[in-house]
C-alpha cells in the first residue's frame, strides 16, 4: 500500500520550477484561441469563454508566482475539481437521452475541457504541466474543427499554432539550460509544418457526401411557426419573408424569390453574405420555391388544381419521403446535399430538383410542386439533407418522344396551371412563334427563346421599377430589354406558355464558390436566382437559365481560396489587425535585436549584461571585457539588492565557465540567468526613475586599462 | 571567484600557489613603494620563469628590485655590471687550466637562478649574443662543452632609455629574448620622501625573509604553465600580436615569440589574481609589458602607443 502510495507520489512530484514566462504566455495564449475557436464554432458560449479565459489567466499568473513552491493540498483540490467536471459531463450526457449525433456530445465536451484546462492552469509550476496545457489546447482545437465548416478556421489554426511554435521553442530553449533558440530555426520550422500541413491538405481526398453514412441533420434556435404552413423569415421566425424594399437594404431572407408572391417590380440590394453552406455530389440549382401563377407582374403560387391541396403535410418524422409533384417520371442518379444554414432565413427547404428524401429534425414537412416548408423556423447553424434523384437527360433524350413506361402528359389540372396567362398577350405569341419557326421539338423551341434572349437583351440590375399596371414581359421584351434573372426568366416562361409549352418559375440559389479545402459550396445572398422549368414528357420539370447561358462550372481551388482569405480579411476588424502589425514591428525589432544573440548561456549573460548597460548609458567599447563593462554597470547600479547578484559576480561567473574549466550544473545555469534578467530589468528601473546626462564627450568612456597589471591583486 | 584549489596545486607541496604569488607580490611591494605596475610585471615574469627588461633612467630601484626578488625566492642574486669591455666571458665563465694538467670550467656570473645584467645596453653585441643562448636555451656552450644553467633562470636586465655615448641599442633578436619590460618610474613626492627616510628601502630589505624554497617556486612556475587557457583568449592573444604586425609605422611587429610570451605572462598574471584559468582582462594587461619592448617603430619609443592602439582596435572577447 505504501509503496504504491510512493509510487503515486512519484509521478506527481512536480519537475524543477519553470521560469520561462514566454513559455508560460505561449501556453495560455494557445488554450485562450482555443478557447476562442470552439466560440466561433458554436460550442461555447461567449461569457462562459469569457470568464474561463480570465480565470485561466489568472490561474497561470497564479501557478507562475508560486512555482517554486506549489501548494501539494490544492494539487488534491483541483484533481477533485477536475473529476466532477467528468461527472457533470456523463451525467449531462445520459440525461439528454444519449447520444445520437457528435452534435450531441461537442458542446459539453469542449466545455469539459475548457474546465480541465481551467483547473490545470492553477497547477502548472513545471515545464511537463504546461506541456500538458499546450496538449489540451490541441483536443480543444480538434473539438471546435469538428465542427468547422469554414476556411476562416484556419486563421485559429494559424494563431493557435504559432502559439504552440512559440511555446515550443521556449521550451526547447528552457531545456537547453536557458539559451534562446534561433528564431530562424523557429521560422523554418514554422514553414516546414505549414508546407507539410499544404501536402497533407492537398494530397488527402475531402470527406464527400455520398459517402456518408449517417445524414447530419441539426436544428438551431428553432421556433415552432405561428401558422402551420406559413411561409416566415429570420432565425426566430418573426421576420417577414418580404422584407426588401425596392433600393433598400436586404436582409437575408429578404431575396423577393423568397416571398409568397415574386413581384419582379421591385428588388432589393443583396450582400456577399455567406448565407448557407452545401457539401453536395454536383452543383446544380438549388430550388426554394417555384411557381405556377403569373398576374402580369408578380408570380404567386396560383390555386391548387382541382382535387388536390395546396400544401400537402409529410408526417413521417425525419426522414421525410417525398411524394413525387411531377407524377412518373425517369429517376436519375442520387444526389445527396447537406446544407449548413450560416445565417437566418426563411423557413424553405432547399434541395436540387426531383427532392426525394429529407433529413430534417422536425415533426412535419409541408410540400407544394417542389417547394418545401419545414415547420419550424431555420435559424444560423441548422444543418439538414436532402437525397434528390435529378434525372440529367441527355439532348438526344430531351428531343427524343417519352421513354417507354413512363407518364408522358401533365394531369390535366397541372397542365392548365402551368400554361396559364393572365391575359393573351398576341405581340408575346407573334414574337415567340418568329423565334421558333422551323424548330419542332420542345427542346429545339427553348434553346432558340434563349438564344434569342441572350442576342437581344442585356443584363442589368439597374432599372426603374415599373408602374401599376405596366406588364413585366411586355416592358422587357418590347421597351426596355434591359433586366435581371426575375425579368429574363419571367419573359422565357411566358413566351413558352403562349407556345403551349408548360413551363413555370423557380427560385433558389446557385451554388456560390466551391471551397476545395472544406468541401462546400459557400453561398451568398448574392447567389439567389430565378430561372425557368420546362415541363418534359418522361423527364419532368427541367431546369433551364435565360440568364446566364453559360453552363454552371466549379471555379479552382485557388480562386476558392483566394476569395475566402479575401471574404475573411474583409470582415476583420482592423483594430486585430492593427494589433498584429504593431507586433509584427515590435517583434522585427527585438529579432533585429537578438540577431547578436548567440547560442551558449554564458552569451546570454553577456547580451543581459550589454543590454543592462545600454539602458543605464554605460558605453560598452570593443575592446572592453565583460568583467570591466561589468565593474562600470555595478558604479552605476550600485550594490545589489539581496537575493540578487551584481553584474560583476554575473560576468566573472560567466568568463570562469567560457574560458576556465568549471562545469556548471543546468540549474546554475538557468538561477544565473534568470538573475542576468533581473539586473537587466533592475538597469530599466534605474534607467526609468534615474535620468542621467548622456556619458561625458570622449573617445573611451570606459575606464582605460592601464598598461601593466589593473591593480592588486 | 575560488583561488586555485589544492589539486591543481599539487606540485606546490602544500604550498597555495596563489598564497605564494601574493606573498612576493606582498614582498617587493615592501620594499618598492609607489611601484605597483613593475612590480607585478616582476611578480608575473618570475612566475612564468620569464626574463625582464627594466627600461629606466639609473637611480629608481631597479638593483633593489632584482634583489628583493632574489632574496625572496630564497635564492642568491648574481651581478653583471655591464660596460663596454665586459667580454662574453666575463658573463658565461672560462675554462682554466689547472696545476693537474686539467681545463677547469669556472662558472661566470650567468650561472644563477637570478641574474642581474645591469645596463645591458653599454655591453658591446659580443657580449649580449653570449647572453642570447644562455637566455633562450637554459644552457652556456664553452671549448665544444655544454653547461646548464640552474632551472629556473631569470634574467633581470635594465637598459638606460636615455641615449648616451657608449652604449650598444640591443639588438632585435635580444629584445624578443625578454619575456616582459616595464619601466619602474619616479615615485611620487611622499614615497619618495618615505624612501629617502628608509635608505632607500634597504634596511626594509636588510630584514626581508625568503618566501619560498627553490622547489616551491619551481613548483609554482609549473602550476602556471598548467593555468588553462581557453581558444578564445590565445585568439585574443595572437590577435593582438598580429596587430602589431599590421600597425602603420611598424618595422618590426610582434614575433611568434611575442604571443607565446604573453599568454604565459597572461598564464601567471591570472595566478596572481586567484583565477584558475587566463582571462582576457589578464592578455589585456599584459600586452603592453609583453609586447612593446620588441617592437621596432619608425619613431623610436613608440611600442607602447602601438600596442595601446591594438588593444582598442581588437574586440575583446565575450562569453
Amino acid at each position: 500500500m505504501s509503496r504504491a502510495i510512493n509510487a503515486i507520489v512519484r509521478a506527481n512530484r512536480a519537475g524543477p520550477p519553470e521560469n520561462s514566462i514566454v513559455l508560460r504566455v505561449a501556453a495560455v495564449g494557445a488554450v485562450v484561441v482555443s478557447i476562442a475557436a470552439c466560440v466561433a464554432e458554436g460550442e461555447l458560449n461567449r461569457p462562459v469563454a469569457i470568464a474561463s479565459s480570465v480565470a485561466l489567466i489568472a490561474g497561470s499568473v497564479f501557478s507562475y508566482r508560486r512555482r517554486a513552491n506549489p501548494m501539494s493540498w490544492l494539487k488534491l483540490v483541483l484533481a477533485v475539481a477536475a473529476l466532477g467536471g467528468f461527472f457533470w459531463f456523463f451525467l449531462h450526457i445520459s440525461r439528454h437521452g444519449g447520444v445520437t449525433s457528435i452534435a450531441d456530445v461537442l458542446g459539453p465536451l469542449a466545455l469539459l475541457f475548457t474546465w480541465i484546462q481551467l483547473t490545470h492552469s492553477f497547477d502548472t509550476p513545471s515545464r511537463r504541466d504546461l506541456g500538458f496545457t499546450l496538449a489540451g489546447s490541441a483536443t480543444l482545437m480538434a473539438v471546435a474543427a469538428a465542427q468547422a465548416v469554414d476556411t476562416s478556421f484556419a486563421f485559429y489554426v494559424l494563431v493557435w499554432g504559432c502559439c504552440c511554435l512559440a511555446g515550443l521553442m521556449a521550451m526547447w530553449g528552457s531545456m537547453a539550460g536557458g539559451s534562446p533558440v534561433r528564431v530562424q530555426t523557429g521560422v523554418i520550422a514554422l514553414l516546414g509544418v505549414v508546407v507539410a500541413s499544404a501536402v497533407v491538405v492537398a494530397v488527402l481526398p475531402a470527406p464527400h457526401a455520398s459517402t456518408t453514412v449517417i445524414f447530419p441533420s441539426d436544428l438551431a434556435g428553432d421556433v415552432p411557426i405561428a401558422t402551420p404552413n406559413g411561409l416566415v423569415g429570420g432565425a426566430n421566425g418573426q421576420e417577414p419573408v418580404h422584407a426588401a424594399t425596392a433600393d433598400g437594404a436586404t436582409r437575408v431572407g429578404g431575396f423577393l424569390g423568397f416571398a409568397g408572391p415574386l413581384n419582379t417590380a421591385v428588388r432589393g440590394t443583396l450582400s456577399n453574405q455567406v448565407v448557407l453552406r452545401v457539401r453536395a455530389d454536383k452543383p446544380t440549382f438549388w430550388i426554394a420555391e417555384t411557381f405556377n401563377h403569373w398576374t402580369g407582374q408578380s408570380w404567386v403560387p396560383g390555386p391548387a388544381p382541382p382535387g388536390t391541396v395546396q400544401w400537402q403535410a409529410v408526417k413521417s418524422g425525419s426522414p421525410f419521403y417525398l411524394p413525387l409533384s411531377a407524377g412518373n417520371v425517369v429517376r436519375g442518379s442520387p444526389d445527396v446535399q447537406t446544407f449548413y444554414l450560416a445565417a437566418g432565413g426563411p423557413n424553405l427547404v432547399f434541395h436540387a430538383a426531383t427532392a426525394t428524401t429529407v433529413w430534417f429534425p422536425a415533426q412535419r414537412l409541408y410540400v407544394r410542386d417542389d417547394t418545401i416548408l419545414a415547420s419550424t423556423s431555420l435559424g444560423p447553424g441548422s444543418v439538414y439533407t436532402v437525397a434528390s434523384a435529378v434525372a440529367n437527360p441527355t439532348k438526344a433524350e430531351l428531343e427524343a418522344p417519352a421513354p417507354r413506361g413512363v407518364n408522358s402528359t401533365l394531369p390535366a389540372g397541372v397542365l392548365a396551371q402551368s400554361t396559364q396567362l393572365p391575359h393573351p398577350y398576341p405581340d408575346v405569341a407573334r414574337l415567340a412563334r418568329s423565334i421558333t419557326a422551323g424548330k419542332t421539338t420542345t427542346y429545339a423551341k427553348v434553346l432558340a427563346l434563349e438564344a434569342w434572349i441572350g442576342a437581344h437583351t442585356r443584363y442589368t440590375t439597374d432599372i426603374p421599377p415599373l408602374l401599376p399596371g405596366q406588364d413585366t414581359v411586355h416592358q422587357f421584351l418590347f421597351v426596355s430589354r434591359r433586366g435581371y434573372c426575375e425579368q429574363i426568366s419571367t419573359s422565357l416562361a411566358v413566351m413558352l406558355r403562349t407556345l403551349g409549352i408548360p413551363a413555370r418559375e423557380a427560385t433558389g440559389y446557385v451554388p456560390g464558390p466551391y471551397n476545395p479545402i472544406t468541401d462546400l459550396y459557400d453561398v451568398e445572398a448574392s447567389d439567389a436566382h430565378a430561372w425557368v422549368q420546362v415541363w418534359f414528357p418522361g423527364w419532368g420539370w427541367q431546369s433551364f437559365d435565360p440568364t446566364a447561358q453559360v453552363p454552371l462550372a466549379n471555379p479552382s481551388p485557388a480562386d476558392a481560396l483566394a476569395h475566402d482569405a479575401l471574404g475573411a480579411l474583409g470582415q476583420l476588424p482592423l483594430i486585430p489587425i492593427g494589433v498584429v502589425v504593431l507586433a509584427a514591428g515590435a517583434l522585427t525589432v527585438v529579432l533585429r535585436r537578438r540577431r547578436a544573440r548567440p547560442a551558449t548561456w554564458t552569451q546570454a549573460i553577456s547580451f543581459e549584461l550589454l543590454e543592462a548597460a545600454r539602458r543605464v548609458g554605460v558605453v560598452a567599447p570593443d575592446d572592453a571585457t565583460l568583467s570591466q563593462l561589468a565593474e562600470r554597470l555595478d558604479t552605476v547600479l550600485g550594490p545589489a539588492p539581496p537575493g540578487e547578484l551584481s553584474a560583476t559576480a554575473l560576468a566573472t561567473a560567466a568568463e570562469e565557465a567560457a574560458y576556465g574549466t568549471v562545469e556548471v550544473t543546468d540549474s546554475n545555469r538557468s538561477e544565473l540567468i534568470i538573475a542576468a534578467r533581473r539586473l537587466r530589468r533592475r538597469a530599466r528601473r534605474t534607467a526609468k526613475h534615474d535620468v542621467r546626462p548622456d556619458p561625458p564627450p570622449g573617445p573611451r568612456p570606459m575606464t582605460p586599462r592601464q598598461p601593466a597589471g589593473a591593480g592588486r591583486p | 571567484m575560488s583561488a586555485v584549489t589544492e589539486t591543481d596545486a599539487g606540485q606546490a607541496e602544500g604550498r597555495d600557489p596563489v598564497e605564494l604569488a601574493r606573498a612576493l607580490h606582498a614582498n617587493l611591494q615592501h620594499v618598492l613603494l609607489g611601484t605597483s605596475d613593475a612590480v607585478t610585471i616582476a611578480v608575473v615574469a618570475a612566475l612564468s620563469g620569464g626574463h625582464l627588461l627594466i627600461e629606466d633612467v639609473p637611480g629608481v630601484g631597479k638593483t633593489v628590485l632584482a634583489r628583493t626578488l632574489a632574496l625572496s625566492l630564497g635564492v642568491e642574486l648574481s651581478r653583471v655590471q655591464g660596460h663596454p669591455d665586459l667580454l662574453p666571458s666575463d658573463v658565461t665563465g672560462v675554462s682554466v687550466y689547472q696545476a693537474s694538467g686539467n681545463w677547469e670550467f669556472r662558472p661566470g656570473p650567468v650561472f644563477a637562478h637570478v641574474v642581474l645584467v645591469d645596463e645591458l645596453n653599454r655591453t658591446p653585441p659580443r657580449t649580449q649574443s653570449a647572453l642570447l643562448e644562455s637566455m633562450e636555451e637554459g644552457q652556456v656552450s664553452i671549448d665544444g662543452e655544454t653547461w646548464l644553467l640552474p632551472n629556473p633562470h631569470l634574467v633581470l636586465a635594465t637598459q638606460n632609455p636615455i641615449g648616451q655615448l657608449g652604449t650598444y641599442p640591443l639588438v632585435e633578436s635580444q629584445l624578443d629574448r625578454f619575456s616582459l619590460s616595464t619601466p619602474l618610474g619616479y615615485p611620487d613626492a611622499l614615497t619618495e620622501t618615505h624612501l629617502a627616510l628608509r635608505h632607500g628601502g634597504r634596511s626594509a630589505l636588510a630584514d626581508l625573509k625568503p618566501i619560498c624554497t627553490l622547489d616551491e617556486w619551481l613548483a609554482v612556475i609549473e602550476v602556471v604553465r598548467q593555468i588553462h587557457v581557453a581558444p578564445a583568449v590565445a585568439q585574443y592573444a595572437v590577435a593582438l600580436a598580429r596587430a602589431t604586425r599590421e600597425a602603420p609605422l611598424v618595422r618590426l611587429g610582434a614575433s611568434p615569440r611575442a604571443s607565446i610570451n604573453l599568454v604565459q605572462s597572461a598564464q601567471a598574471h591570472a595566478l596572481l589574481y586567484g583565477r584558475n584559468y587566463a582571462s582576457p582582462i589578464d592578455v589585456q594587461a599584459m600586452a603592453g609589458p609583453s609586447l612593446s619592448h620588441r617592437l621596432l617603430t619608425e619613431v623610436e619609443g613608440q611600442g607602447h602607443q602601438v600596442v595601446a592602439d591594438a588593444l582598442a582596435s581588437v574586440p575583446a572577447p565575450r562569453p
